[in-house]
């Protein structure tokens, strides 16, 4: 049985105000700009993103190139949101557990998701920026 | 040479029996609003002829078809699955656990989780492939395996065609296990992100056509230079069903002759994102244009910047 164990460290969270428009991927990219210091040596970006609309199209590549993360390994959802986010962590599991990737980012952000087809309750979008590594 | 790190068993590949012809979804399709940038006659020169197209059977009934072999005969050797690694171009919305649940139930796999990779496109395969080799590498026990599913089907005209190709509907497994003896070996493997398109900036979408096939050669060459083999000593090429014309130019850009990529299915299946290269490897074996013992190469190419390249040998 693999044993590779994984420290989490949450960066940023935060949502994004109601009556904004603004894309939390956006959000996001503008968080790691002004902190370029949480991408240092990163070689998996991860996303983790819901959105109803096509905003959700390759929206990790847009956060790569928009930061100049070139030599990072990129790895998306099925337009999930948080709820994939145990499959980043499944993934970095083994791909960590070889010492070949040392230091994952991962923006996990929830756009108006609701599971069960209803409006949710004002929770606002929440948008996270987590650090993942090898313990 | 390397030795094996992962070897694909249980091939299956599920293809709709209706294959209208290219010039009869060139029509529907623009009937749709959806423009194509080729005349069905150039389109033809490319080899395509006709596309598959699902009717009766739905997303998850052709994930079942080609699943259910797999999943009863891991069951009975008591594989250990790490995750379904599920591949689904068409539908990227999809909810991919619930697709898998009733197999999953039906096989004793409730805890396998269904995992569904986004953007690489066409080369979800190879990041597939690159992720099983790592789960592979640590895992003890020759049961385990991961199992790829891939798995495509338009549900408008938008999904039939970007308007510079069309898309068939189809759905391919395989069983990605340590190595042993059978199966398709593989034996070196590499991945190349670029991922240069992320809208629908035209500067950009240039950018991709302009150097695809620069990143082709880049992988085909390093997986050969880490395999220390030659393409002399490679027997076919398997790439994602592009046609005829661009083949030539990824020919041009590796150095060989255009006749080693893989053609058989071209007609009569032509482009079905992730189960092109799955479809090909087994309509060579049947045509016996592959042989046991044959190194052979897959390639695939995701829109907008995503590479994969792996060497196999067919044991």
């Amino acid at each position: 049985m693999m044993k590779t164990e994984l420290t989490v460290n949450v960066l940023y969270s935060g949502a994004r105000e109601d009556g904004s428009d603004e894309s939390l991927i956006d959000i996001a990219i503008a968080q790691m700009e002004a902190n370029r210091q949480w991408l240092a040596d990163v070689d998996v970006l991860i996303l983790c993103y819901h959105a109803n609309t096509n905003h959700a199209e390759r929206a990790c590549a847009k956060i790569r190139r928009a930061l100049d993360l070139l030599d990072t390994l990129p790895l998306t959802f099925g337009h999930s949101g948080s709820q994939a986010f145990p499959h980043a962590l499944t993934l970095l599991k083994w791909l960590m557990a070889g010492g070949e990737y040392r230091r994952a980012v991962c923006v996990v952000a929830d756009d108006n998701f609701s599971q069960s087809g209803l409006p949710l309750p004002a929770q606002g979008n929440p948008l996270s920026v987590i650090e993942i590594m090898p313990l | 040479m390397t030795s094996p790190h992962l070897t694909l068993t249980d091939i299956q590949v599920y293809l709709p029996s209706f294959r209208p012809s290219i010039e009869q979804v060139i029509e529907d399709i623009k009937e749709d609003g959806v423009s194509f940038r080729l005349s069905a006659a150039e389109y033809r020169d490319s080899g395509f002829a006709q596309v598959p197209i699902a009717q009766d059977e739905s997303l998850e009934q052709m994930i079942n078809r080609v699943c259910v072999p797999i999943l009863s005969r891991a069951r009975e050797e008591g594989i250990r699955l790490g995750a379904i690694l599920f591949a689904c171009v068409t539908n990227p919305g999809v909810q991919a656990q619930s697709l898998f649940s009733g197999l999953l139930h039906e096989f004793a796999y409730g805890d396998t989780p269904v995992i569904q990779t986004e953007e690489y496109g066409c080369a979800a395969l190879h990041l597939s492939l690159y992720l099983a080799k790592a789960y592979l590498a640590v895992e003890p026990g020759s049961n385990a395996a991961v199992l790829f599913v891939a798995a495509d089907r338009a549900i408008s005209s938008h999904h039939r065609s970007d308007s510079y190709m069309l898309y068939g509907d189809a759905a391919s497994a395989a069983l990605l296990r340590k190595s042993g003896p059978g199966g398709q070996q593989t034996l070196a493997d590499r991945l190349k992100v670029d991922a240069l398109v992320y809208d629908d900036s035209p500067e950009r979408i240039k950018m991709y056509f302009s150097t695809f096939y620069l990143a082709v050669r880049q992988v085909v060459k390093q997986v050969l230079r880490d395999a220390g083999m030659s393409m002399g000593e490679i027997r076919l090429i398997f790439c994602s069903n592009l046609g005829l014309n661009t083949w030539s130019t990824l020919a041009r850009a590796i150095g060989c002759p255009l006749d080693k990529f893989y053609a058989g299915a071209l007609e009569y299946a032509g482009h079905l994102h992730n189960t092109d290269i799955l479809l090909n490897v087994n309509d060579a074996i049947q045509a016996d244009s592959l042989k046991r013992g044959d190194f052979y190469l897959t390639v695939t190419v995701g829109f907008g910047g995503y590479y994969g390249c792996s060497l196999h040998k067919y044991e």
